[in-house]
């Protein structure tokens, strides 16, 4: 039971944006920017960082559909999203994208607890200004975004079916404000 | 130092809007109608508060005192009122639906599961409407973002507290409120642009932030038709004697060239 009056049969961010559209539009854009917009780090990598947060920040609704988009972007190699949210250091995925993964869960938990050893080891991986500046902001929207789902109690689908065509939706046309039906 | 190259003399999240324009136009665009839109049962003042009170249980020293000092200068108040706020606002001369709101921004920071339905009846029955229990979500989650952001990319900050409320009050005073209220990026890319043939003598970050926010847009269909038919008017008179309208030709065509620089200039229009 949402804790304010949300629309019937909407879902997670979308119903809070039905609700308030002025604040929803930037939080949309906001999305398409960090997680699809030019970065050294792919469409599929973004969403891995942003599902990982979100399962750190134990949102199902942002996990489950952030894991379906990832897994849609990695196409043949879906398996490695879930590898990734089990274990990330003995997943099948790039030293550098451990280094940031590892600065990711730290700005979950307590971003100042992100040393210049972290970075110096994301940068020994191979990872630029932008990485490092993209995985910290992606990971604090993430906090943001887990919050207001939850806190605010929106309803989260149970059914794996659901979270897959939301994935293949946020993964082929990126992230569109939902519009009163 | 950041983490990352970001430009020098700017503090906080700003450097970091510096650096990456194009996310910080939408996370500015969030903050502008949550903190700042008066379309809002919950005084500026309050809703600031609240982003202070955030940013403190982040412990970010950045967000608490930047937001702390307009905070306290739209609340009329002094620091030791808003540090008892972070304290104790239980115990302080504020609303009950205030502070029930507060509590429900607390719950958020800690995880959006802690919020418990006995809180939001608590808030409720004190006369919070749910848009006002909405904003106080969105608000302590967008401040457990940007808390996140300043801190995680370790950039610096002046650490003299009055500093951040000094900046809000005297510019009131002069009443050049609005050009240090709105961020830096945004003053830079609105009017910096039109000072592009003067940037010798700017000082050197503003001129890396002008190039990196400055993107000029196409104007949009009724400015470009105005601007258009005011111009060619202005060109037709000029050849064309036509009474009383002949004598302003050059001031016509003026008047287009300046609405078509500003329609590309600012992104909206």
């Amino acid at each position: 039971m949402a804790h304010i009056s949300l629309q019937d049969g909407v879902p997670g961010i979308r119903s809070l944006v039905l609700y308030r559209p002025d604040t929803g539009k930037p939080l949309y854009e906001l999305a398409q920017v960090l997680l699809r917009a030019d970065s050294p780090l792919s469409p599929g990598e973004r969403e891995l960082i942003a599902a990982y947060v979100s399962a750190q920040n134990e949102c199902v609704f942002c996990s489950c559909s952030h894991a379906a988009a990832a897994r849609y972007l990695y196409q043949d190699e879906e398996q490695t999203v879930d590898l990734v949210l089990a274990d990330y250091q003995s997943a099948p995925i790039s030293d550098k994208i451990k280094a940031l993964l590892s600065i990711a869960g730290k700005v979950q938990a307590d971003a100042r607890t992100v040393s210049e050893a972290d970075v110096a080891l994301a940068r020994s991986c191979g990872a630029s200004d932008r990485d490092i500046h993209d995985t910290v902001l992606i990971a604090a929207a993430f906090c943001m975004f887990n919050r207001y789902v939850d806190g605010l109690g929106t309803s989260t689908p149970s059914d794996p079916d659901a979270y897959r065509l939301m994935g293949e939706r946020m993964g082929s046309l990126g992230y569109v404000p939902p519009v009163q039906p | 130092m950041a983490y990352i190259n970001v430009p020098e003399g700017l503090p906080g999240i700003r450097g970091l809007m510096a650096f990456r324009p194009e996310t910080a136009h939408y996370i500015n665009g969030l903050a502008e109608v949550l903190l700042r839109d008066d379309d809002n049962t919950l005084s500026r003042g309050e809703r600031e508060l609240i982003a202070t009170y955030v940013s403190h249980l982040t412990d970010c020293f950045f967000g608490q005192n930047a937001h702390g000092g307009i905070a306290q200068h739209y609340l009329q108040c002094d620091m030791e009122f808003i540090d008892n706020i972070k304290a104790d606002y239980a115990a302080m001369p504020i609303s009950d639906k205030l502070k029930a709101l507060l509590s429900i921004a607390e719950s958020v920071q800690r995880g959006g599961k802690a919020v418990r339905p006995e809180q939001i009846d608590t808030a409720k029955n004190l006369g919070a409407m749910e848009k006002e229990i909405h904003d106080t979500v969105l608000i302590s989650a967008l401040f457990c973002m940007c808390n996140r952001y300043v801190d995680g990319l370790g950039t610096s900050a002046n650490p003299d507290r009055q500093f951040y409320v000094d900046r809000v009050s005297c510019g009131r005073k002069r009443g050049i409120c609005i050009l240090i209220r709105i961020n830096k990026r945004f003053l830079v890319s609105r009017c910096i642009p039109f000072a592009m043939p003067f940037y010798c003598i700017l000082p050197k970050n503003q001129i890396i932030m002008a190039k990196k926010t400055f993107l000029p847009s196409a104007p949009n269909l009724t400015l470009w038709i105005i601007a258009v038919i005011i111009g060619m008017l202005g060109i037709l008179t000029h050849f064309v004697a036509v009474d009383q309208l002949s004598k302003y030709s050059y001031e016509m065509l003026l008047i287009g060239f300046v609405l078509l620089v500003i329609g590309t200039a600012y992104r909206k229009i």
